[in-house]
């Protein structure tokens, strides 16, 4: 059983059964925060706090699912770092870059607990078969949240043998494998041009609707991987970014 | 401020119901359970109703702060938070006072400044509302607290 999160435990104290009722406006004004929405031009949201009270400014010209996930870190941040003024960059909201001494990545894990509670996304998860990115497309739509912050969510639940990889044009940008994944299984540094997801980074093609197989050394370069097939789906990003859904075989998983 | 004199027959029931909660406190399990068999009644099943209807209480009490909120943000942005206007130099110079007393919020706008990536004058015109906005905040706090 999964601990309940300082985030879930908000949810829970507010009797929050459903992810529709996850109002991101009203909790933060039971926690004694305001939230506004205006144009930023060098940061995606700020907080102004004191001992008791803050004011959340989120840039209205993101989008609706970015809006929801700057509330929930800098709710993050008025949990974790109370009575200060604090402004996020695009750069410190939803990256999901490891560096566990970074306080905004203890943000965005509270933002992430917010949005995408374990208590209500496990229930669901373990409904799925088949993670594939249309179904994870239905789980975001369900919590408002983006499609990245939910397959995060989904490896962490280490329930499907996934690896998701995050590459621009030079270089693996990040990775998150989950648990039941070997540690052998560590995409490689820079993007096959034998990829799906390279196909769409440098030529433009159009997303799979469906994952498609592809031998493991096109990901891969552990010894003997060439004798395992996987299945890879990807999807852009902002940014000339490509991510990546990659699903290790079960003979895979030592 | 005076206390209401109790009447006599409320005084009694008072000392009724004290006396009630004190034979439930001190009664084992075993004789509660004996007790409710006595009186015809399945121990179990009214404990059942019993977390049944704690647990509801708990999820409406839950749920009401929900609505609770929602109700008070409503209010406030009909009312105080729709005041136009502030006073810009004092906003200012607290926020000149938190970045001083801040040297890692000082040190991060200077290192934005210098990547390009700094708060813009409408940033931090912005900001100085926040800071407007979170003093008549914490004033409402302070008139509740003292009603």
């Amino acid at each position: 059983m999964t601990a309940v999160t300082a985030a879930e435990r908000i949810l829970l104290g507010l009797g929050i059964s459903d992810p529709t009722e996850i109002d991101l406006e009203a909790i933060a004004w039971s926690r004694g925060a305001l939230v506004e929405y205006r144009s930023l031009d060098g940061c995606d949201a700020t907080i102004v706090g004191s001992a008791r009270k803050a004011v959340i400014a989120v840039n209205s010209r993101s989008s609706p699912e970015r809006r929801r996930f700057s509330i929930g870190h800098e709710l993050g941040h008025w949990h974790h770092h109370r009575g200060r003024i604090l402004f996020c960059g695009s750069k410190d909201v939803e990256s999901p870059e490891d560096d566990a001494l970074n306080p905004e990545r203890h943000a965005d894990t509270f933002a992430s607990d917010l949005i995408l509670p374990n208590y209500l996304l496990h229930p669901r998860l373990r409904k799925i078969r088949r993670m594939t990115l249309a179904v994870a497309r239905e789980i975001r739509d369900e919590f408002s949240a983006s499609l990245t912050a939910t397959l995060l969510k989904t490896v962490q639940y280490n329930r499907f043998p996934l690896v998701v990889v995050c590459h621009n044009k030079r270089k693996r940008r990040w990775f998150r494998r989950a648990d039941m994944v070997p540690g052998w299984w560590y995409p490689l540094e820079q993007l096959d041009r034998a990829t799906f997801a390279a196909d769409m980074l440098f030529n433009g093609a159009a997303e799979q609707n469906w994952p498609r197989k592809i031998g493991a050394d096109a990901w891969f370069n552990f010894r003997n991987c060439d004798r395992f097939d996987i299945e890879e789906q990807s999807f852009m990003l902002p940014g000339e970014e490509v991510l990546t859904v990659l699903t290790i075989p079960e003979d895979g998983l030592g | 401020m005076t206390a209401t004199k109790k009447s006599p027959a409320d005084e009694q029931l008072d000392r009724i119901e004290d006396a009630l909660i004190e034979t439930i406190l001190n009664s084992s399990e075993a004789e509660l359970r004996e007790d409710m068999k006595a009186r015809g009644k399945d121990p179990d099943k009214c404990l059942a109703e019993i977390d049944s209807l704690i647990a509801r209480a708990k999820t409406d009490a839950a749920k009401w702060r929900l609505e609770r909120a929602k109700a008070e943000l409503q209010d406030w942005r009909a009312g105080k938070g729709n005041v136009v206007g502030f006073d810009r130099e004092a906003a200012r110079a607290k926020f000149e006072k938190i970045r001083a007393r801040d040297p890692e919020l000082a040190s991060k706008m200077l290192m934005a400044a210098r990547n390009g990536q700094g708060l813009s004058d409408n940033d931090m015109e912005g900001m100085l509302e926040d800071l407007a906005k979170l003093e008549r905040l914490d004033g409402e706090d302070d008139e509740d607290g003292k009603k």
